[in-house]
């Protein structure tokens, strides 16, 4: 075995999902079930980054998906007017969220908490309303009329990752799939990196007491900058394979539903935890999944369980499970003393 | 001229009313309540279906406003704010927990009530002569009644025994329980000043628009920013700032046109707060944990 920190024990943990996870369409699994694990991997790339800026570096921001929102729309709009592959967009993808992560960072980077939470929220909202409200004539066709975002109906037709053509027809969702293992996998690579770093702790020391490590001289504030865009970077990124697979793009991702989904997601797995998003995807997805037939009080029941978790189990999954492991150790360190 | 004046006017008053309830909570137990939206939404309903289906006279709208803003006050006070007030991570934990219980609101009066759109059956005819332009009863009525919420709200915190345990609980709970004030109790009575006053600005606001289940998401927009730009939990400077921001924001929608109202007010956000980064009027920082 290759060492033992519990940074080099959580990446061998990740090589053991990623090749887990890549080995399941062997088992010729239906197209539904690869598109909808597709889905729900590119979510749990998102919740990484997000989870990265408010569980771990303390940077109390409501508005993560209009990252993703800007990564989406660079993949769609290019891909419409341009005729760009997402191949080739992707990179732009990433900078675009990269831009407005560090806009909304600088914004916010000097504000207290709860003025943080109002800033970025209204980023998103504002995102939303101009281009639910973008209904002026930009493209015509001999039927209809699209305005230059698509408004409320949102884009479609700009081309996908062309998995088809690459793979072989019907084998466009294996590809997918894989696209999405390998978006989660260095999102979780980024977000393993900088929890263990010595500006995790920072950050940890910080969300702990920020007097007390003002005190001691931790200033993470331009960490904080660093972190936040580049999870934007990554952000945006997961916005292009989102829109680049979906083969849709629309304002949908910025409406409440959407931000309770991704929130439910990270509280249920445990806030700061590096191994949260990957335990809350599997277990909202698997409510998602069994609760079809209630689907109109999907947003409720996601609600609830957010509020429950919240208040019986602050730590989420991740960290009962991590007390778990703690006191397994302990009892057989003592059995072997 | 005289036209963007009395628009900022009314659009003022409304954002007076509706922001003076989220900046009283915010104030007192350190708050940021994301279920304002769901408050307002409540009031709007709870008139509608008293006047629309029980056929109750107009003004009474206002009163089950006011009561069905209380309720659901009351409501997330006992399942939500009780369980996690003055436990770690309070200032975090309120705001998502209060984001998944306006939701549930939501989807309950699309699943129960129904989602379609309805108008506020409530209208008073005429209009008065001011200048070279005219001022609808209506309007002034809002107006009114906005106001007298909002300064009613400030006597009420100035002047009553209960203004002063509310002042008491913002600055010290450990100091307010130890000189024997009930800390849940003046929190519970805050969530229902809050969630009438919500309630009742709900039933205004929704005149000029209409009653839909997510009504409340641009007020509440509206009211954050407000409040924000007024500093935080600031009561006299949540009401300035919203006449300040209705001002800029008519200006900006009769220059720019109606979709620039939000991203006009949005930008002089970012402004305010990099230059005064605890808004234009608040001075002291309030924390809690």
């Amino acid at each position: 075995m290759l060492g033992n920190t519990p940074q080099e024990r959580d990446y061998r943990l990740l090589a053991v999902l990623v090749l887990g996870l890549g080995l399941i369409p062997i088992f010729g699994p239906s197209n539904y079930l690869l598109g909808q694990a597709a889905l729900y991997l590119i979510w749990a790339a998102v919740v990484t980054q997000w989870n990265l800026v408010l569980g771990v570096a303390g940077i109390m921001s409501i508005g993560h998906l209009a990252l993703f929102a800007a990564g989406g729309y660079t993949v769609a709009l290019l891909g419409l007017y341009f005729g760009l592959s997402p191949w080739v967009s992707m990179p732009l993808a990433a900078l675009a969220g990269f831009a407005v992560a560090l806009l909304m960072g600088l914004a916010t980077l000097r504000l207290r908490g709860a003025y943080t939470v109002v800033v970025t929220l209204a980023i998103a909202m504002v995102m939303y309303q101009l281009i639910v409200t973008d209904v002026e004539c930009f493209r015509k066709t001999a039927t209809a009329c699209y305005s230059l975002t698509g408004g409320a109906r949102g884009l479609t037709r700009f081309g996908d990752f062309g998995f088809a053509g690459l793979l072989g027809n019907g084998m466009a969702q294996i590809g997918n799939y894989l696209l999405a293992i390998a978006l989660l996998g260095l999102c979780m690579l980024a977000a393993i990196t900088v929890a263990h770093s010595p500006y995790g702790r920072a950050f940890q020391a910080l969300r702990d007491s920020e007097p007390a490590s003002q005190a001691r001289g931790i200033r993470v504030e331009k960490f904080q900058l660093i972190v936040f865009a580049a999870s934007g970077l990554l952000t945006g990124l997961a916005g292009a394979v989102y829109a680049g697979t979906q083969r849709t793009f629309g304002p949908q991702v910025l409406e409440f539903p959407t931000l309770l989904f991704l929130l439910s997601i990270m509280i249920v797995g445990g806030r700061g935890h590096v191994w949260g998003p990957v335990l809350g995807t599997l277990c909202l997805a698997l409510v998602k999944e069994s609760l079809t037939s209630f689907a109109q009080w999907q947003n409720s029941i996601y609600a609830v369980l957010l509020i429950v978790i919240l208040i019986i189990a602050p730590e989420g999954l991740a960290g009962a499970l991590s007390r778990l492991v703690a006191r397994a150790r302990a009892v057989k360190k003592e059995a072997s003393a | 001229m005289t036209e963007i004046l009395v628009t900022a006017l009314a659009l003022g008053s409304l954002y007076a009313s509706s922001a003076v309830a989220l900046a009283l909570i915010w104030g007192t137990i350190g708050m940021l309540n994301l279920a304002h939206g769901a408050f307002i939404t409540a009031g709007a309903y709870a008139s509608l279906m008293v006047v629309r289906d029980l056929g109750f006279p107009w003004w009474t709208g206002l009163l089950a406003g006011a009561a069905g803003g209380a309720a659901v006050g009351a409501i997330v006070h006992f399942l939500l704010v009780a369980r996690i007030f003055g436990r770690p991570n309070f200032e975090i934990n309120i705001i998502i927990v209060t984001m998944a219980a306006s939701t549930i609101i939501v989807d309950f009066i699309n699943n129960v009530i129904g989602p379609a759109t309805a108008r506020q059956p409530f209208s008073i005819e005429g209009r008065i002569a001011i200048g070279d332009t005219s001022i609808g009863w209506q309007t002034l009525t809002m107006a009114v009644i906005c106001l007298g919420m909002a300064v009613g709200l400030t006597l009420l915190l100035k002047h009553t025994s209960l203004g002063r345990g509310i002042n008491a609980v913002a600055q010290e709970p450990t100091a307010a329980r130890l000189n024997g004030l009930s800390v849940g109790n003046v929190v519970l009575r805050v969530m229902m000043i809050s969630g009438a006053v919500a309630g009742v600005s709900g039933v205004l606001i929704t005149h000029s628009t209409a009653v839909y289940p997510t009504v409340g998401q641009d007020p509440l927009l509206k009211s954050l920013i407000v409040c924000v730009i007024g500093g935080l939990g600031s009561i006299p400077g949540a009401i300035s700032a919203a006449f300040l921001l209705a001002l800029l924001e008519t200006v900006a929608q009769f220059e720019l046109g109606t979709k620039w109202g939000n991203p006009v007010l949005l930008i002089a956000v970012v402004a305010v707060l990099v230059l005064r980064p605890n808004g234009l009027f608040g001075i002291r920082e309030i924390t809690r944990n």
